[in-house]
């Protein structure tokens, strides 16, 4: 596996908003499968950055990022460690953290009923 | 004549950090406005998307969260300019850090219940936003009040 890669979200769309495919073509869900998750397979740290892109929305964050937990392909604490993202403000990246916390906790609930 | 310049000396010195401290209340004031009209408009924006219209498609859902968002970024990125220009002055500070950390928290919780309530018909998100929205006017105000609070006046706790 090689070392590390960085992803330029802008390279993608440059308003990466919309949680699948009934927001639009471009949308969270098609970026973690199309993208990250490749970058995942292939690379043992993966920084995604959103600093060229005009900004971004909670539910294409969500889907990304829970949905890679969700999917069952990662989990939490690889995800926080094996995923860096580069983002200007700090209650975004907050929020990011938020969800992989949050998804991971719902399946884990899950799994227990 | 020691005397003299000594005395000149330390005028000279008063009259430029007066001028510094005067430059960065005039300067926080500014940004404070800012950011107080910026929570405005949020509110309004989501007052009319939330209550005032009822019937919610995907594509208006789409396009009033990232505007919102779009609202949130230019508030944080107000809010930091804020935060550098307070954290320059020297003689106290009324925790900046505190500030910046309950301020952030909040935002971060606007920018998903604003998100939640774009596709939502809760009834709850409006009055959670509004909350919200308070809650960063009051941290605003109160740092401010504090951080340039006159030297004679108590301290308000």
């Amino acid at each position: 596996m090689k070392t590390e890669t960085t992803l330029d979200v802008s390279e993608y769309t440059d308003l990466p908003i919309g949680r699948n495919h009934l927001d639009g073509p471009k949308n969270g869900a098609d970026y973690r499968d199309n993208h990250v998750i490749p970058a995942l397979d292939e690379y043992s740290t993966v920084k995604i950055d959103f600093t060229k892109t005009l900004g971004t929305t909670p539910s294409f964050l969500e889907e990304l990022f829970g949905g890679l937990i969700r999917s069952g392909y990662i989990d939490t604490s690889n995800l926080l460690n094996r995923v860096h993202v580069i983002y200007k403000y700090e209650s975004v990246k907050n929020n990011i953290k938020k969800y992989i916390i949050e998804a991971g906790d719902h399946l884990e609930k899950n799994r227990k009923k | 004549m020691d005397l003299a310049l000594i005395v000149a000396l330390i005028a000279i010195a008063v009259t430029i950090m007066s001028a510094n401290a005067s430059s960065t209340r005039n300067e926080a004031h500014h940004q404070a406005t800012m950011i107080q009209d910026l929570l405005k408009d949020i509110s309004e924006s989501s007052h009319n998307y939330l209550i005032e219209s009822s019937n919610h498609e995907a594509k208006s859902a789409n396009a009033f969260e990232a505007s919102s968002n779009t609202k949130c970024d230019l508030l944080e990125s107000t809010f930091n300019l804020l935060i550098r220009r307070c954290s320059r002055y020297f003689l106290f500070d009324a925790d900046i850090r505190k500030f910046e950390k309950e301020f952030i928290f909040l935002l971060g919780r606007l920018r998903n219940e604003i998100s939640q309530a774009a596709y939502a018909t809760d009834n709850q998100s409006p009055h959670i936003i509004n909350a919200l929205i308070t809650g960063l006017y009051t941290k605003l105000n109160d740092y401010i009040g504090e951080r340039f609070r006159p030297i004679f006046e108590r301290r308000s706790n």
